[in-house]
Parts: structure tokens; sequence; C-alpha cells
């Protein structure tokens, strides 16, 4: 019996391995798939340099929005309001500007939406109240707002836009996929580097475990929140920036995708499921090559919100697989 | 065994001490109702108190309540349900499209499976694939708007006058039109399935303590599918009543109900002396969301100081349910 054990564990234990690292790294095997499918497809249309570029550029609010919601996640709270904080940081710029803020509009967008992330954080972190029942009456209020500012209009223009220089072009790429290229360097090394990333990672593993080791948990889930809705204002002044106008509900079309980004990345590049940036902008491409890649093949419209929500269903299902894996070992 | 069947009967039944903030939380719901009586009654006494308008409560009452019975039965699983917008959509548009070509009663049954499938789906995804429902839910949601795009590009669709639908929404029995009484039919069976039936009982275990659910030898998964299915089969229902109502249906009409479900069910909660969700509180906490919607809408407030009245209440809703669950005896 003993040696049945001793001999038969080492072979399981590698092929358990060989296992995970596939599973690991599906994220990125899956990328590389849908760039050969859709290459067949569409051939050069889809994989050329200035393809991939406008695949970003149409991604960065998504991806920005996602960086917060990464760190939110991964303290195992919930932000349904990102849709609604974009959509408000959008039309608070361009009124702003109208009424003759000139670029301290930015600023104030963005207090507006900091704002929203700090009632979040004290109600959730602080009054303890259920983060995903807090941030849907959040969302409602908010977007009540957004109507308040708009005065009820469905477009809001502003003469011009502070943010103009995302549309520009350095070294042949757009100035806003740079900024999410920056943001998501600095997320990333806030969260893996940095003293509060590891107690908020910490406070994800174990929320009890991290209160006894003394981090501060209420402060730190309040700040998950403010990061949360800042990003989520950024995310809405650069879709407004792009779009040249700002709409009530400009934000909504951010919510799925991020959340499929983030839980996308939550299950590659690590064993346990966690929300962790490189996983995120994995994730974030992934949704964003995809959309694209239907778009060039002339798919119907109803394939787009089809596998978006299939790839958020897949990757909770490949999540939750797991953790029922682990939970059984 | 036995100790976690009796854990499992004191978070079912033991009685807290109450106190002053109690007192409050318990009477919010009434406290809504008085008040808004009260005060939209002063203002527009001929408008507010006529036989008229407490038809047209009654209807809106319908579609809101039969949502709420489902969601109150998902929440005593301890899941979420995000769906449920957009399976309203779902079976108002597959029914309008299939009574172009077959009768009624096979068209209603086929729009309800379609409520039951999604839900299903749901529960599968949630019970046996451990998806945390809250996400899960928001990406079956997305996939349903897609399925309405295949269907019909997304498109709003009406239904004849002169088929069952049509007829149910025009007609009335004993003075009130006769979504109200479907309404009731749906209460009464939820109630009675709820708190008479040992499904009902499980079920609210399997959310309640769901470690204890299994110990006892409750099958907790097979309990979040029936809920969650019984939730797509209320919505599309509920779907079914709007349609019927208004005569057809479109895709922005669903999404709107989100929010005042959850504010009527967890309303309800917080009369609850642990917080918990039940079928009864949360047909106060519609009484309440109904008086206070059709007050403002008569006495003609803007849609703002609407969505700030209903939100807060929400609010209110979730702190006062937050201290309850405080109080509840560890498990």
């Amino acid at each position: 019996m003993n040696v049945e054990v001793e001999t038969g564990s080492p072979s399981r234990d590698w092929l358990d391995d060989a296992v995970r690292r596939i599973s690991e790294f599906g994220l990125v095997g899956l990328l590389v798939a849908v760039i050969i499918a859709f290459t067949i497809v569409s051939g050069s249309t889809f994989l050329s340099f200035d393809n991939f570029v406008g695949v970003l550029r149409a991604a960065a609010p998504v991806g920005i929005a996602a960086i917060g919601l990464t760190i939110v996640l991964a303290m195992r709270d919930f932000d349904l309001s990102i849709a609604a904080v974009a959509s408000i940081a959008g039309v608070v710029l361009a009124s702003a500007v109208d009424a003759g803020w000139g670029p301290l509009a930015v600023l104030l967008a963005l207090l507006v939406a900091a704002a929203v992330g700090i009632v979040n954080g004290l109600l959730i972190a602080y009054a303890g109240t259920h983060p995903f029942i807090t941030t849907l009456g959040m969302a409602a209020a908010v977007q009540g707002l957004v109507y308040v500012v708009t005065d009820g209009s469905i477009f809001v223009t502003a003469s011009e836009y502070p943010l103009g220089w995302l549309n520009d072009k350095v070294i042949g790429v757009h100035m806003s996929v740079w900024l999410l290229a920056v943001l998501f360097l600095a997320a990333g090394v806030l969260m893996e580097q940095s003293p509060l990333g590891r107690q908020m990672r910490a406070i994800g593993g174990s929320r009890e475990g991290a209160l006894q080791a003394g981090i501060k948990v209420a402060r730190s889930r309040a700040l998950g929140y403010i990061f949360s809705a800042v990003f989520a204002g950024i995310a809405g002044l650069v879709i407004v920036t792009m779009q040249q106008v700002a709409q009530p509900t400009s934000g909504d079309a951010i919510l799925l995708p991020a959340f499929a980004a983030v839980f996308l990345g939550a299950v590659a590049v690590r064993a346990i499921p966690e929300p962790n940036h490189l996983g995120t902008l994995l994730g974030m491409f992934l949704v964003a090559l995809v959309a694209n890649g239907l778009t060039i093949a002339n798919a119907s419209a109803a394939v787009q919100p089809l596998t978006q929500g299939g790839l958020l269903v897949l990757a909770l299902a490949v999540g939750g697989a797991r953790r029922m894996e682990r939970a059984g070992a | 065994m036995s100790t976690a069947r009796s854990a499992l009967m004191r978070t079912m039944s033991l009685r807290p001490a109450r106190d002053r903030m109690d007192l409050v939380s318990r009477w919010l719901p009434g406290l809504v109702v008085v008040t808004s009586i009260a005060v939209f009654g002063l203002q527009r006494p001929g408008i507010f108190f006529s036989t008229g308008n407490l038809g047209d409560l009654l209807v809106s009452v319908s579609v809101l309540g039969v949502l709420a019975m489902g969601l109150t039965v998902t929440l005593q699983s301890g899941e979420f349900d995000l769906a449920f917008p957009q399976v309203i959509v779902l079976s108002g548009v597959v029914a309008g499209l299939l009574l172009a070509s077959m009768s009624s009663v096979p068209a209603i049954l086929i729009a309800v499976l379609a409520g039951s499938g999604v839900g299903l789906f749901s529960g599968v995804l949630v019970a046996y694939l451990r998806v945390n429902s809250f996400v899960g839910t928001l990406g079956v949601s997305t996939m349903v708007i897609g399925v309405l795009l295949l269907l019909n590009d997304g498109r709003a669709v009406s239904v004849a006058k002169e088929g069952l639908l049509g007829f149910l929404g025009r007609n009335e029995l004993l003075g009130i039109s006769a979504l109200f009484w479907i309404f009731a039919a749906i209460a009464a069976v939820v109630y009675a399935m709820a708190r008479r039936t040992a499904v009902g009982r499980k079920i609210e275990a399997s959310g309640a303590s769901p470690s204890a659910a299994a110990l006892v030898g409750i099958n907790t998964r097979r309990m979040k599918v029936l809920a969650l299915v019984l939730m797509g089969t209320l919505a599309a229902l509920a779907g079914l009543m709007l349609t019927a109502r208004l005569g057809g249906i479109s895709p922005e009409v669903g999404p709107p109900f989100l929010f005042q479900v959850y504010t009527v069910v967890f309303l309800g909660a917080v009369m609850d002396p642990y917080g918990r969700f039940s079928i009864s509180g949360s047909l106060f906490g519609l009484l309440a969301i109904a008086v206070l919607n059709n007050g403002l809408t008569i006495t003609g407030v803007n849609v703002l100081t609407q969505s700030v009245a209903t939100g807060g209440l929400l609010l209110a809703a979730v702190l006062l349910a937050r201290s309850r669950v405080q109080k509840a005896p560890p498990v």
C-alpha cells in the first residue's frame, strides 16, 4: 500500500501540475486561438498594427474601469456603480467646460466620482451594508443625478475638451492607450509591490485573518471603493473625449466587459482564482479582440452580447470548478 | 446532526429582545404607507382616493408583486438574481412573436418556459458550478440581451387586442383588473409554498445556514436551482402581464424593475426581527412602494425626486436590515 502511494503520488503531482499550468495559461492560449481564428477569417484587416491599436483604443475606457474594479474585487467586494459613475464624470466634464471651468472641469468631474466612492466606502466598509445592494442603490441614485446635470436632454456637447490630447498619436499609438498602459502599470505596482497592495490582497484572502494581523480592513476596503470610483470616472472622461459628446448613459457599455475582463483575468495567471492586474489586462484584451474580430467579420449584432456574457460565465465556471477542486483536495 | 438541527431551528425561529431601533425599522414600511396616504391624500384628495386611482394602484402592484414573490424566494435561498429584468422582456417578445403564428395558450406556455429555462441555466451555474450568483446572473442577463437581438433585432413587439393577453389586459373581475387577480393567485401559491411546504422551508434553510442545512440532509444545491427556476418563471409571467397591460413590450421597460423589486423585498426584510426575507414582509414592502410611487406620480413630482425617494428608502432599508443581521445569534 505504502509503496503504491509513494510511487503513485509524484506522477499524480506532475499531472496535477500540468493541468494547473494549462488552465493557468488558458487565457493566453484562448487569446492566441482567437487571433489565429480571426486572422483566417479576415486576414490583414484583422491582423495589423493599426487594427490592434484601434482595438486597444476602443478598449481603453473598459480597461481603465477594470483597473479599479480589480482592486475592489481583489478584496472580495463588489462595485456595481462603475457605469453610473463613468456617466456622471462625463456629463459633469461637458457641463463644467461649458460653464467656463476650463481644465478645472477635469478635476471637478473626478471629485464627483471620488465622492461616490467615499459614500460607497463609508456605507459598506464602515457601516457594514451589503456591497451588492448598496452599490446597486448608488448606481440608481447617481443615474438620477446624471439626469439632473443634463437637465433631461439626451446629450451634452462641450465647446472644447480639456483632455483632447488623448486622441493624439505618439509613436503611432493614441495617448489614451498610453494612459491605459501607465495606469495598469501603476495599479499593478501598487497591488503587487506596496504594503497597501499586499494588505488589500490579504483582506481578499481572509478578512478575519487580515483583521487579526492588525490590518486596517475597513480603511483599505473604503479606499478600494474610492479607487474604483476614480478609475470609473477617468474611464468616463476618456469616453466623452473619444466620442466628443457626453450622454447620460455613456458609461453603461463598460459594466459587463469590465466585469468579464476582471473575472477572466482572475482565473488566468494564478492557480488560485484571484483578481490581478496582469490577468485583467489579458482579459480586457481578449474581450476587446473578440468584439473587434466579430465586427470585422460582419457578425450579427446579437453575437456581441452573447459572446461577452458567455465569456464572463465561462470565466466564472472555470473559477468555480478550480475552487471546488481545491476544496476537495 | 442534532446540534446542527437545533442551530438551524434557532436561526430560523428565535426572537431577539426589542429595542428602539428595532421599533423604527419594524414599522418602516407601515410608516411609509401611512405618511404617503396622509401627505398625498391631503394634497390631492380628489384624485388619490378616487376608485380610478385605486384601480391604477392595484394594476401597478401586480407586475411588481409577481417579481417580488420570485426575488423573495431567491434571496431566501441565499442567492441574487440580476437577470430578471431581461427575462421580463424575453417572455413578452417570445409571446408576441409566437402569437403571430399560433394560438394564445401554447404561445404563453412557451414564453413562460423560456423564462424557466433562463432560471434553470442561472441555477445550474450558481448551484453546481459554484458561480457567484451576482456576477453570474449579470453575465446571463447580457446573454439574454443577445437572444433578444437574435429574435427580432431588439425591437418592440405588440400583441393583438383579440388574444388572451389582450383580454386579460382589458378585463375586470369585481371591478378590479384581471391582472391583479392573477397576482393575488400567484402570491397565495408562493406564500403557501414558502410557509407550508417542506420545499419552502428547505429553500429558506439553504440560505439561512447552508452548512447546517446540508448536515440535516437538505440538498441545498437543488433548492437553489428551484429558487432560481421559480424566479425565471415568475419573471416570465410578470413579463406577460406587462405585455397584456401595455399591449406589447419594448426592451427598455425591463431594467427599471431591477431597483424597484430589490427595494420592495429589502423593505420587507427590515420588518423581520433578524432581517430575514419573507413573503409577508415583501407584500408590506410592495404596498409601501406602490402607494409612494402612485402618490408621487399623481402629485406630478419630477422623476428625480421619485428616484431619490425610492433610493433613500432602499438605503434606509439596507442600513436597518444590517443592524438586525448583526443581532442574529451565532450559528
